[in-house]
C-alpha cells in the first residue's frame, strides 16, 4: 500500500497537470480563433477589392485588372490567389496562378471561409463568395432597370497562404505546453511541502497512539492538536481503551477478590492447625479444630467448584442436556437437603405448586434451586416465611422463592448477581455463603435459555423470579429471549414485620 | 501485652487469639469494624491486628479515624490483599507493619513481640534487670543463672514490668495491659499475681526485685 503522502501528491501533480492542459488548450483554441479571424479580415478586404474591380460592361463581366496595382497577385515569392467565375466560365484569375482553382459548387453571397491546400501545394486559406459585378456607369447599353435581371453572378475565390500563421500558432503550442509542464512542476514542488507539513498532525497522532497501551492503558490520546478529520478515530480510540481498562479493572478486581476469598480461609486453616500443633493437647481440642478445619475445607471446596463452573460458562464450555424434568418434583426433592435448617430457624414454608413439566438440564437445574434454597433458608428471618411457587405462563414457565427478612434493598436488588457480593451482615457468615450463589444461578438461566431477575425490599421480601422455555426449542427459546421478564408489585406472601 | 485483633473471618480469629493467648498475650477479637474501634478507643492497647476487608468500617477508614486520636498503638496489618499499592496505602495511614495472607503464625506472633518491644523503647529481645535475665523472643527467665518456671499470665506481667522497669507501674496500668476486657478478675487480681510471681522470681536467699510503692504501685529493680 503506498504512502498517504505519495498517493497525495500524485493526485494533486495530476489534477494540476489536467488544469493547466485544458486550460493551455482553450487559450490555444482561443487565440486561433482570435489571429484566423484577423487573417480572414485581411482576407475579406481583399477579395472586396477584386470584387470592387469586377463590371459589368457590355454584356459581359469584366475584370478592371492592373497587376501593378495588387502585386501580390503576382508571381512573386509568395504569392496570394484568385479567380473569378461567371457562368461557369473563367473571367481573371492571378497571374501567379498556372493551373485553374476548382470553382465553387455552391458559393452564396455570405463569404465562406476555409482551409485549402494551395496550388504550389502549401497549406493556405480562401474566401468564396457569389456577387453582382458592378455595372459600368458608361456603358452605353446601360439600362439600370431594364437589364439589372440580365446581369449575371460572378463567383470570386481568393487565397493566400498560411505559414506565418502556422508558425505564429506552432509557437504559441510550444509556449503553452512549456509553461504548462513548468507550472505542473513548479506545483508539484509546492504541493510536496504543503502535502508533508499537511500530514505532520497525522504522523504526531502515530506517535501518540504508539506510546499508549504498553504498560499503562489508563493513558489516553490527547485531543489537542489532532486534526478535525482525525479526531473521530482518536476519540474512538480513547473510547475503546476506556473499555479495555474497564474490563481489565474487573478482572483484576475478581482476581483480588478470589485471592481474598482462598487466602482468608487459608489462612485460618494454618493458623489453626498450626496452634493447635503448637503443644499437647486434651482430645476434645483436637476435635474442634479438625471439625472447624473440616468446615472450611468445604466451604473452601465448594467455593472452587463454583468458581470453576462460572470460570467453564465463561469460557462458553457449558453445554445443557436435554431431559424431561417436573419442576415441581424436582424442587421438593432439593428441599429435603433444607427442611432440617428450615425446621430449626422456624420457618413457615408456602407451596404453590403443581406437577409442571419441561425439557431442561436436570443436574444444572438442582444445582441452581439449591443455591435458591439454601440462601432463603440462611438469610430468612428467624421464624420468618419462605414461598416457592411455580407458574404457567404462555411461552415460559415461571418459578419464584421469596423470604422474608430481606438484608438487601431495593437499590442493592441488581448487584446480587456480582461475584462476591454479599449484604454486609451476610459477611460475617463463615463456610458456604461467600457470594457467588446467585453469579452462578445467572449463568445457569443463561445456559438453560432462561431468565432470572431478584427484587427485594429491606426487612421485607427477597424474590428471585426465574423463567424458564416451556420446552427447548429454539422458537420458545428466541420468544423468551425478547420478552421483558416482568416482576409483579403485588408481593406474593405479606411480610410479618 | 495487650493485643486487639479485628478479623471478621472466625476461623482466624479464633485461632490467632488462642495462639496469641497461650503466648502470654492478653486479647480481645472483634469480629467487624465498628466493634474493632469501639475498642480500640475505649482501652490502651500495646498492638492492633488489623484486618482490612471488614464488615461495617473498613480495616483503612478505622486506622485513619484511629490515627485521628491515638498515633501510640502499633498497628500491623493482616489481610489477603497483596498488591504494592494496598500496602504502601496501609503503612501511610499510619500501619506499622503488614503482613499477607496466609501467614506462618510464629511470622506473626514474632512481628507481635517485635512491635510491643519498639512500643516499650526496647530493641534487644533479652531484657536484663540486675540479676535477672529476660527473653522475651523464648518467654524464658533466668534468676542468678537458674530458670524460673512461670505461667503465662505471670509471664505476661514480668515481662510487662520488666519492660518498664525503674519505673513507677500503676495497678490500672497492669490491669490495662496484662488482661482481657471481658476478663472477671478485678484489680485486687493484680496484687494477688505479683505475690505469685515474687514467690517464684524472689526466692530464698536472693535481694527483693518487685518493690511496693504503696499508693502508687509497684517497680520493678532499682533501690529499695
Amino acid at each position: 500500500m503506498r504512502s498517504l503522502q505519495s498517493r497525495l501528491l500524485w493526485g494533486t501533480a495530476g489534477a494540476t497537470l489536467v488544469v493547466f492542459a485544458v486550460a493551455g488548450f482553450i487559450l490555444f483554441i482561443a487565440v486561433r480563433v482570435v489571429l484566423v479571424g484577423e487573417f480572414d479580415s485581411a482576407l475579406d478586404a481583399k477579395a472586396r477589392a477584386v470584387a470592387s474591380l469586377t463590371e459589368w460592361k457590355r454584356h459581359r463581366v469584366h475584370l478592371e485588372w492592373d497587376a501593378g496595382q495588387m502585386p501580390e497577385f503576382s508571381a512573386a515569392q509568395r504569392p496570394e490567389y484568385f479567380e473569378i467565375w461567371s457562368g461557369g466560365t473563367t473571367i481573371a484569375r492571378a497571374g501567379a496562378l498556372r493551373d485553374h482553382l476548382a470553382p465553387p459548387t455552391d458559393a452564396r453571397f455570405e463569404p465562406l471561409h476555409e482551409f485549402v491546400r494551395l496550388p504550389d501545394g502549401r497549406g493556405g486559406r480562401q474566401v468564396a463568395f457569389r456577387f453582382k459585378p458592378r455595372a459600368d456607369e458608361d456603358d452605353v447599353d446601360h439600362q439600370p432597370a431594364a437589364n439589372s435581371g440580365a446581369r449575371p453572378d460572378a463567383i470570386l475565390v481568393v487565397s493566400r497562404e498560411t505559414a506565418e500563421l502556422d508558425r505564429v500558432l506552432a509557437r504559441l503550442r510550444w509556449l503553452l505546453a512549456a509553461v504548462c509542464g513548468a507550472a505542473t512542476i513548479s506545483a508539484m514542488g509546492v504541493m510536496a511541502w504543503v502535502v508533508r507539513a499537511g500530514l505532520r498532525p497525522v504522523g504526531g497522532v502515530a506517535g501518540r497512539i504508539a506510546r499508549v497501551g504498553n504498560s499503562n492503558l489508563s493513558d489516553r490520546i490527547a485531543p489537542q492538536g489532532v486534526p478535525a478529520e482525525l479526531l473521530p478515530v482518536v476519540e474512538r480510540l480513547n473510547e475503546l481503551l476506556a473499555r479495555l481498562e474497564a474490563a481489565f479493572a474487573r478482572e483484576k478486581a475478581f482476581t483480588a477478590d478470589v485471592a481474598h476469598e482462598l487466602r482468608t480461609p487459608l489462612a485460618g486453616l494454618e493458623t489453626a492447625l498450626e496452634v493447635c500443633a503448637a503443644r499437647p493437647r486434651e482430645p476434645t481440642a483436637y476435635e474442634k479444630v479438625v471439625n472447624s478445619c473440616l468446615r472450611t475445607t468445604r466451604g473452601m471446596h465448594a467455593m472452587v467448584d463454583t468458581l470453576l463452573l462460572l470460570a467453564r460458562a465463561d469460557a462458553s464450555q457449558l453445554a445443557a442436556s436435554q431431559e424431561t424434568v417436573d419442576l415441581e418434583k424436582l424442587l421438593r426433592e432439593c428441599w429435603i437437603a433444607y427442611a432440617p435448617a428450615a425446621a430449626e430457624r422456624r420457618l413457615t414454608v408456602e407451596w404453590d405448586t403443581s406437577a409442571m413439566q419441561t425439557t431442561t438440564d436436570r443436574d444444572k437445574l438442582r444445582l441452581l434451586f439449591n443455591n435458591l434454597l439454601d440462601n432463603a433458608v440462611s438469610y430468612a428471618d428467624v421464624g420468618g416465611t419462605i414461598r416457592i411457587a411455580i407458574a404457567e405462563l404462555s411461552s415460559s414457565l415461571q418459578a419464584t422463592v421469596s423470604n422474608t427478612g430481606s438484608r438487601v434493598s431495593a437499590d442493592e436488588a441488581a448487584q446480587v448477581f456480582e461475584r462476591f457480593w454479599r449484604g454486609d451482615a451476610a459477611r460475617t457468615d463463615t463456610g458456604r455463603h461467600c457470594g457467588l450463589g446467585l453469579s452462578l444461578c445467572q449463568k445457569i438461566m443463561e445456559v438453560l435459555g432462561g431468565k432470572i431477575a431478584v427484587t427485594s425490599a429491606k426487612n421485607s421480601l427477597f424474590t428471585v423470579t426465574l423463567m424458564l422455555p416451556r420446552a427447548s426449542r429454539e422458537p420458545e427459546r428466541q420468544a423468551l429471549r425478547d420478552q421483558p421478564l416482568r416482576m409483579s408489585d403485588e408481593p406474593l406472601i405479606h411480610a410479618t414485620h | 501485652m495487650r493485643v486487639l485483633l479485628i478479623e471478621d473471618y472466625e476461623l482466624l480469629r479464633e485461632s490467632v487469639a488462642q495462639g496469641l493467648r497461650e503466648a502470654g498475650f492478653a486479647v480481645d477479637a472483634a469480629a467487624d469494624g465498628d466493634a474493632g474501634l469501639w475498642y480500640a478507643k475505649s482501652n490502651p492497647y500495646d498492638v492492633i491486628i488489623l484486618d482490612l476487608m471488614l464488615p461495617g468500617i473498613d480495616g483503612l477508614t478505622l486506622l485513619k479515624r484511629l490515627r485521628a486520636t491515638d498515633s501510640r498503638t502499633h498497628v500491623i496489618i493482616v489481610t489477603a490483599r497483596d498488591a504494592p499499592p494496598d500496602r504502601v496505602k496501609g503503612l501511610d495511614l499510619g500501619a506499622d507493619d503488614y503482613l499477607v495472607k496466609p501467614f506462618v503464625f510464629a511470622e506473626l506472633l514474632a512481628r507481635v513481640r517485635a512491635l510491643v518491644r519498639r512500643a516499650y523503647g526496647a530493641k534487644a529481645p533479652v531484657i536484663n534487670v540486675q540479676d535477672m535475665e529476660l527473653d522475651t523472643a523464648g518467654r524464658k527467665v533466668r534468676r542468678a543463672g537458674r530458670e524460673i518456671d512461670l505461667t503465662a499470665r505471670e509471664y505476661a506481667l514480668l515481662e510487662f514490668l520488666a519492660l518498664r522497669a525503674g519505673e513507677v507501674v500503676t495497678r490500672t496500668d497492669i490491669w490495662e495491659h496484662v488482661y482481657e476486657f471481658n476478663s472477671t478478675a478485678d484489680s485486687n487480681v493484680v496484687d494477688v499475681f505479683i505475690g505469685h510471681l515474687r514467690k517464684k522470681v524472689e526466692g530464698p536467699g536472693l535481694p527483693r526485685l518487685i518493690h511496693t510503692r504503696r499508693g502508687h504501685g509497684y517497680v520493678l529493680g532499682g533501690a529499695e
